[in-house]
């Protein structure tokens, strides 16, 4: 019963309009409209002003430089 | 009818004729909604699902405890009898999914409808509307992923055909109190409008699976 095309999204969310959104974790769900549910309800510690969510896969690439930390070629 | 505070609230009108004994349905129907949810909030398919269903359980029993509020314990209103089918156990996810789709949903209708003609609990509905927004979207969701899939759409169509006529008996039961004591209240009766919505989610449910994520 588990959906098969379940995609990782990175949860954004900030306290104060001054703040800027920054990442509090990541939820995995087959459609944004789960993600925005699990987002809410496994993210509700605090009383966020907003909360965002992007698929990971969304992110581009600017540079990436983990192969330097982690030996990988 | 005695306050145990102000918002208790005295049966003078016929909003409150009408609206303490469906409050005393809407805590008992949420009370059994909670436990369903309890039940399932570390037994769901994915970590994601049980956080989100332990959330909707703890709701559940918070708004139920903000309902009960209005009652006065010592005499207070008996409610409709809720549906075998949401008493029973929900044995398995697919279950608890069409409860959350069906029962949950219909729950909201009628809070939305009495807190239009009770000032009383309208001022206490609006916290409960919002949060029943994302337990709809949750059971909404699940309710088409499972729809359309092969191997338990068959099962959850035949479950929530059993579950509907059900709830529709019961929101009809509801739909006919209103009437007795607020005749033209709404332009259309809760179960009308439930039914338009169960009636997309099923149509949702049983089309062709879409191919995102």
């Amino acid at each position: 019963m588990r959906p098969d095309r379940s995609r990782l999204y990175h949860v954004f969310a900030r306290r104060e309009v001054t703040e800027p959104l920054r990442q509090v974790g990541t939820v995995h769900a087959p459609d944004e409209t789960l993600a925005a549910v699990y987002a809410a309800t496994t993210y509700d510690e605090e009383q966020w002003l907003d909360m965002r969510i992007v698929p990971a896969d969304c992110l581009m690439v600017v540079y990436d430089r983990t192969h330097i930390r982690t030996g990988n070629p | 009818m005695s306050g145990k505070g102000c918002e208790v609230a005295e049966p003078d009108s016929v909003a409150e004729k009408v609206g303490l004994p469906l409050v005393a349905t809407l805590v008992a129907a949420k009370q059994r909604l909670a436990r369903h949810y309890l039940e399932w909030c570390v037994r769901g398919p994915v970590l994601e699902a049980s956080t989100a269903v332990a959330a909707m359980a703890q709701e559940e029993r918070g708004q139920a405890a903000v309902l009960r509020g209005l009652l006065d314990q010592a005499s207070g209103p008996r409610g409709i009898a809720l549906p075998m089918a949401v008493v029973d156990r929900a044995a398995t996810w697919v279950d608890l999914i069409v409860l959350a789709a069906l029962f949950d949903s219909a729950i909201t209708y009628v809070l939305a409808t009495v807190a239009g003609i009770w000032p009383v609990l309208s001022r206490r509905a609006g916290k409960i509307l919002q949060e029943e927004q994302f337990h709809q979207m949750f059971a909404d969701r699940w309710f088409v992923l499972l729809g359309r899939d092969l191997a338990v759409g068959p099962l959850l169509r035949q479950q929530a055909a059993r579950v509907r006529v059900q709830v529709q008996q019961w929101l009809d039961q509801i739909d006919t109190l209103l009437q007795q004591h607020s005749p033209g209240l709404a332009a259309e009766s809760t179960v009308a409008v439930w039914g338009r919505h169960i009636d997309a989610l099923f149509a949702e449910a049983s089309s062709t699976a879409d191919t995102r994520g």
